[in-house]
């Protein structure tokens, strides 16, 4: 009988477990779908674009982000070529003059300040580093949304655990810390707070 | 790569900003609590809000030199965080949300830590910290003109002036485009600095020999207000009338806000 | 199984499952999820993003027209600042120009021409369309054609010189008894008395504060918003000294070199007895003077005798000042030289009246002040525009001017219609039965409250706006405020509202849209190839002759540049006349004698001097950004609507307490203030604050018509109301 017990109790354990560790994290997170699929390789490798064209670092030292229907409308006035992401894009965005309300990988709070420019002039870290191989993508994965925060769970790494995180991975503000004190930089609150 | 970021940082001197306020050049209009308001989205006052449960960064009193009609005579003193070198609110703050920024010498607060117990309001002998009683509310539409630089606060927890820190940020990123880790000494001002219509108002690096505050800080007509306290703040204040720097040292430390002549 | 799964089993279970749970990512995933999810609350919002781009206008709020620069993301000024060194304000905004943006968003904005109910509270609005109002003004002006009194129709703008003005004026006279009228409450008022020692009808002065040395002030805010702000704080930073005369310790009053604190209403009186001593110890170089006017020593001889009784014995009687600083200040002013004397207004209490305006311009041409070169230069006009110079304008006419009950429809433009303008100085002038009051405003509030029907127009940086030059300004300027915005789809501009009303009763119809209008005017003063164009984005002035076309001239203005007018070298002919042209010594001296005599009362019923007091825009331009709150409410730095400042000596006197409510009590009626001592009030003199009304600020549910300390307050028939015999009332 005392056996019996340990084992339901070991039951309820280990269920737990399996719960936490495989069902849990899909739980938390919603997919979402992006409005329309996105290929950066069909844009680098078929048009000979560069990173550069899209994402840049302006003249007052702010980032471009993704590039908004004016710097996509140099190309995509009507419709080229027979997707139909193709499609969707010119006839519900660009033609309604609305920007596409994408859902960003790496979005952090209203209150966190990334500069691009010092840690791609400064600190000499590639776009990969933190954004992985998203810039030879055929397609846009889907937006793991936070149900409780709202964020991507890019913020929080592939990893549930968050153990042995590789650097690059994951974007929470230990992360930034982590990478921070490994190159030994002296950088207080409002460094990176808004 | 870490290799060269240890050389630069090792190499750099990071600036201590600080600021010389010239009460016999303010004339009391207002501007700068204005700009200051704008400028870190503060949000106007619900009717029920008074002068002790408002939000005002940049506070301007009227301290008077006592003397009743005809001989009254009065000085308009700018008030906002002194950023204290050292600092009684970091002291007592139990949640990190105070920080003493290595990179700037400002007395850095992070609402977002902040659990709202008010230790520091309580520690702060200028009185400039505020806390947030409501969430904030602006009228229909007014939202849009918030200054993107800048996270607007939620109710319950402590603010104050970080000398525009959104504005340091933004310098730092424009100086990095063209290659530069540092600023030069116009490159980044509080936005109150840049309102003031007389110029009573001077901020900049005061461990830089060749700034115009670092000179100014040498005047002897220049004091601190409550220094004695040892305080250590950072912003200085200069008047050549003794009865000024008696005042102001008098009439702030003994009064509340709700008595200063207003 | 022996025994029956049961319910310790399950608690075994979910034991079991708790234990589980601190190894698996679960708690600590929960608590951070939800500690982000506490820091970013949905309802708190989220700025905009977008690129940050730079854009120049002017400030239409008052009529200083600081230039501006908004600081946008994408298309929304999220801020707006000075412009560095710039020449006509060396980059000032005031404390309301900071939020000259936020304007388009105020909650007391209309955005449909409405009715306004008034019940007896409380006001309410009704829907109608713009078509019903044109058709009742029409009515109205049908109904009444023949040219007696009691059917006037109206339009009220105090702020004169712009070309919606000059639209006002080319309509009304176009329709019988049409009639445009000024307040004559505002700051380009408190000229009139210069002009008329000038005996020029025609030619415009202005200052040239930056040389002048010493400032003596005459109840003008210098320091709190007078002229355009920016001027004078320069000056101030420079070293100008500031002579304030003015009973209330204000701010300006705080900070000036010398505070001459003059009881309530001598200080016309207090300028005779410097006059006097300027003239007694020949302290002036008549020499010099007597280039200026033709009949120079009559009328000096015939002035000294005026004054003759203003003995700084005498004067010190009066004023309360003492006869050796009287003495002392007129010495000053030949000294410490050169030296200006400024007559100007206190917001809330009015301007002088024409005498004592006189009174006070007078000590500048004593001084030797009047004329190219000095301080006080006259200056070129800045021409209408083609479509107004040809066709007739109605007359400006001050509404004091008017005989009683005479209006029947009164248009009011939204410019300056604020709270500061007591409502009885309109109201008496409408007919006693049913009059018709229009207001064209952006917001429900100030004057336009008492309006029988609104039509919405656009506010801040929502239309094109010209700017003519500031009373102060030393030469012609002009600019043009581009606007930011789209205004809101029902919102019609004035001029076009007076287009569709002239197309309804069948007269002719203005040139275009406004912005044409604008246009033909800046292409008369293109024209002209004179003065400068200050380009804001690069800060250079360029010659107006050296700007290619017309064209390219309304661009650089369109864009927030800035014109400027070369300095007059030559002024047309005028002879000075220190009495004023419509005056002869007699009557000057009869007025002069009337105001000698209001104060010190000895009046037992009201034996205290009521002075209001408040702040330019705030209180007289409508509503203001909601951030005021910071200088109002948050902080009691400016005071608050219906605060009383007392001595304590005075509240001993009528037994009351700091902090107490209690009422002022006048002749007009009687208020509820609340008491603050003050030792710095001159004895027997209450000043109530007339603050920002709370609708004019945040908004309110329930909008209401309170009653200001304006409304207690006794308004002479020449339409000041400075000062008011009052007292307190019990409790």
């Amino acid at each position: 009988m005392n056996n019996k017990g340990i084992l339901f109790f070991f039951a309820g354990f280990i269920a737990m477990l399996v719960f936490g560790w495989f069902l849990f994290p899909s739980l938390m997170y919603q997919k979402l779908e992006q409005p329309f699929h996105f290929s950066h390789v069909t844009h680098t490798e078929m048009t000979g674009m560069s990173c550069n064209d899209c994402h840049y670092v302006k003249s007052d030292g702010q980032f471009s982000g993704i590039p908004t229907n004016e710097n996509c409308s140099m190309c995509h006035m009507g419709i080229l070529g027979e997707t139909e992401d193709e499609r969707i894009f010119v006839e519900e965005y660009m033609m309604q003059d609305r920007e596409v309300p994408w859902f960003v990988y790496s979005r952090q709070p209203e209150n966190v300040y990334f500069p691009h420019v010092q840690h791609i002039d400064f600190g000499e870290i590639s776009c990969e580093r933190c954004h992985g191989e998203h810039g030879t993508s055929e397609s846009l994965r889907p937006f793991q949304r936070n149900r409780l925060s709202g964020y991507s769970r890019d913020i929080w790494g592939p990893s549930i655990s968050r153990i042995n995180n590789p650097a690059g991975i994951g974007m929470k503000m230990n992360d930034c810390i982590r990478c921070h004190e490994q190159s030994e930089l002296t950088i207080g609150c409002i460094g990176c707070h808004k | 790569m870490n290799n060269r970021n240890k050389v630069t940082q090792d190499n750099q001197k990071h600036p201590r900003y600080g600021m010389v306020v010239d009460l016999d050049k303010c004339t009391g209009c207002g501007t700068c609590s204005l700009a200051c308001a704008v400028e870190n989205n503060q949000q106007p006052a619900t009717p029920d809000m008074t002068n002790r449960t408002g939000n005002t960064w940049m506070r301007m009193y009227k301290v008077h030199n006592g003397k009743p009609f005809p001989d009254s005579r009065a000085v308009f003193v700018p008030m906002f965080c002194q950023q204290c070198d050292d600092t009684p609110c970091l002291y007592v703050c139990p949640q990190n949300a105070v920080e003493l920024d290595p990179m700037t010498g400002i007395v850095a607060q992070i609402p977002e830590r902040c659990f709202g117990c008010r230790y520091c309001m309580a520690a702060c002998p200028y009185e400039s910290r505020y806390f947030n009683w409501w969430d904030p509310v602006w009228p229909e539409g007014m939202e849009k003109t918030l200054n993107p630089d800048v996270s607007p606060r939620m109710r319950g927890v402590v603010e104050k002036c970080n000398f525009c820190h959104g504005r340091w940020q933004r310098a730092r990123a424009k100086a990095a485009s063209e290659g530069r880790r540092e600023l030069r000494e116009d490159e980044y001002i509080p936005a109150c600095v840049e309102c003031c219509p007389t110029e009573a108002l001077t901020f900049g690096n005061l461990d830089d020999p060749k700034s115009k505050i670092a000179k100014l800080v040498d005047d002897p007509n220049i004091f601190k207000i409550l220094g004695r306290l040892g305080t250590k703040p950072k912003v200085y204040y200069r008047t050549t009338r003794s009865w000024v720097r008696n005042a102001v040292d008098r009439n702030i430390y003994s009064e509340t806000k709700e008595t200063v002549h207003g | 199984m022996s025994k029956r799964f049961n319910r310790r089993d399950v608690m075994k279970i979910v034991g079991g499952g708790i234990a589980g749970m601190v190894f698996t990512p679960i708690p600590w995933k929960l608590i951070d999820d939800l500690s982000i999810w506490t820091q970013n609350w949905s309802w708190i919002p989220v700025p905009l993003k977008g690129d940050i781009n730079y854009k120049y206008s002017i400030c239409t709020i008052c009529s200083a027209g600081c230039p501006v620069r908004a600081r946008n993301v994408g298309t929304q000024p999220v801020s707006l600042w000075g412009i560095k060194n710039h020449p006509v304000n060396n980059g000032a905004l005031c404390p309301l120009g900071f939020g000259g943006h936020h304007l388009a968003f105020h909650p007391a904005r209309l955005r449909h021409p409405v009715k306004i109910v008034h019940e007896k509270n409380k006001i309410s609005t009704e829907k109608v369309s713009c078509a019903d109002i044109i058709s009742l003004i029409r009515k109205n002006i049908e109904s009444k054609q023949t040219p007696q009194t009691g059917n006037l129709i109206a339009m009220l703008d105090d702020r004169p010189g712009r070309t919606v003005s000059y639209a006002y004026r080319a309509f009304l006279a176009q329709i019988p008894n049409g009639t445009y009228i000024t307040t004559g409450t505002d700051e380009t008022d408190s000229m009139q008395g210069l002009y008329e020692i000038l005996g020029t009808e025609n030619q415009e002065y202005g200052f040239n504060i930056e040389k002048a040395r010493t400032i003596v002030s005459f109840g003008a805010p210098l320091l709190e918003g007078w002229g355009i702000p920016g001027r004078m704080m320069h000056a101030r930073k420079n070293g100008c000294r500031i002579l304030q005369v003015e009973t209330r310790f204000s701010h300006t009053a705080s900070v000036a070199d010398r505070w001459l604190p003059v009881k309530p209403g001598t200080e016309a009186v207090f300028a005779l007895g410097l006059a006097n001593v300027l003239i007694n110890e020949n302290l002036i170089d008549t020499d010099k003077l007597s280039y200026q006017s033709a009949n120079f020593d009559k009328e000096l001889k015939n002035y000294k005798e005026c004054i003759a009784g203003y003995t700084p014995a005498y004067v010190a009687g009066r004023t309360g000042i003492k006869e050796e600083l009287i003495r002392e200040i007129a010495r000053e002013m030949t000294t410490e030289t050169p030296s200006l004397v400024i007559c100007g207004r206190e917001p809330a209490a009015g301007p002088f009246s024409r005498e004592e305006q006189i009174a006070i311009w007078g000590l500048n041409f004593l001084l030797g002040n009047i004329g190219p070169g000095n301080l006080i230069v006259p200056r070129r006009s800045v021409p209408a525009g083609a479509s107004f110079s040809e066709t007739k304008l109605a007359s400006v006419k001050k509404i004091s001017d008017l005989p009683d009950h005479s209006i029947r429809v009164l248009m009011i433009d939204e410019a300056e219609s604020g709270h500061a303008i007591p409502w009885q100085l309109i109201e008496r002038k409408l007919v006693a039965d049913n009059p018709l009051v229009i207001s064209m405003s952006p917001y429900l509030a100030g004057m336009t409250k008492r309006a029988d029907y609104v039509i919405p127009a656009p506010t801040q940086y929502e239309s094109c706006q010209d700017i003519p030059p500031s009373f102060d300004s030393q030469t012609a300027t002009y600019a043009v405020s581009a606007p930011f915005y789209t205004p809101p789809e029902n919102v019609i501009q004035p001029t076009e509202f007076l287009n569709r009303l002239a197309e309804d009763i069948g007269i002719e119809k203005t040139n275009g849209s406004y912005t044409d209008m604008i246009k033909e005017r800046t292409a008369e003063i293109y024209e002209k190839k004179r003065g400068w164009i200050y380009i804001p984005h690069n800060g250079r002035l360029i010659e107006t002759a050296d700007v290619f076309t017309g064209q390219q001239f309304w661009s650089h203005l369109n864009n927030g540049g800035y014109w400027i007018d070369e300095p007059l070298e030559q002024a047309d002919n005028y002879s000075i006349s220190l009495f004023g042209i419509s005056h002869d010594r007699g009557s000057f001296e009869k007025a002069l004698r009337q105001i000698d005599k209001s104060y010190p009362s000895e009046n037992t019923t009201y034996p205290l001097a009521l002075v209001p007091f408040g702040w330019r825009g705030v209180v007289d331009s409508g509503p203001v950004t909601p951030l005021i709150t910071k200088l109002y409410q948050e902080t009691e730095f400016r005071k608050g609507t219906n605060r009383a400042l007392i001595h304590p000596e005075t509240g001993g006197f009528s037994r009351l307490r700091d902090g107490a409510q209690t009422t002022i009590v006048t002749d007009s009626g009687e208020l509820q203030v609340r008491i603050e001592f003050n030792d710095s009030v001159m004895p027997g003199v209450v000043h109530v604050a007339l603050g920002p009304d709370q609708d004019s600020i945040t908004g309110v549910k329930e909008v209401r018509i309170k009653e200001n300390i304006l409304s207690v307050c006794s308004l002479k028939d020449n339409g000041t109301w400075r000062m008011t015999p009052a007292r307190i009332g019990t409790v």
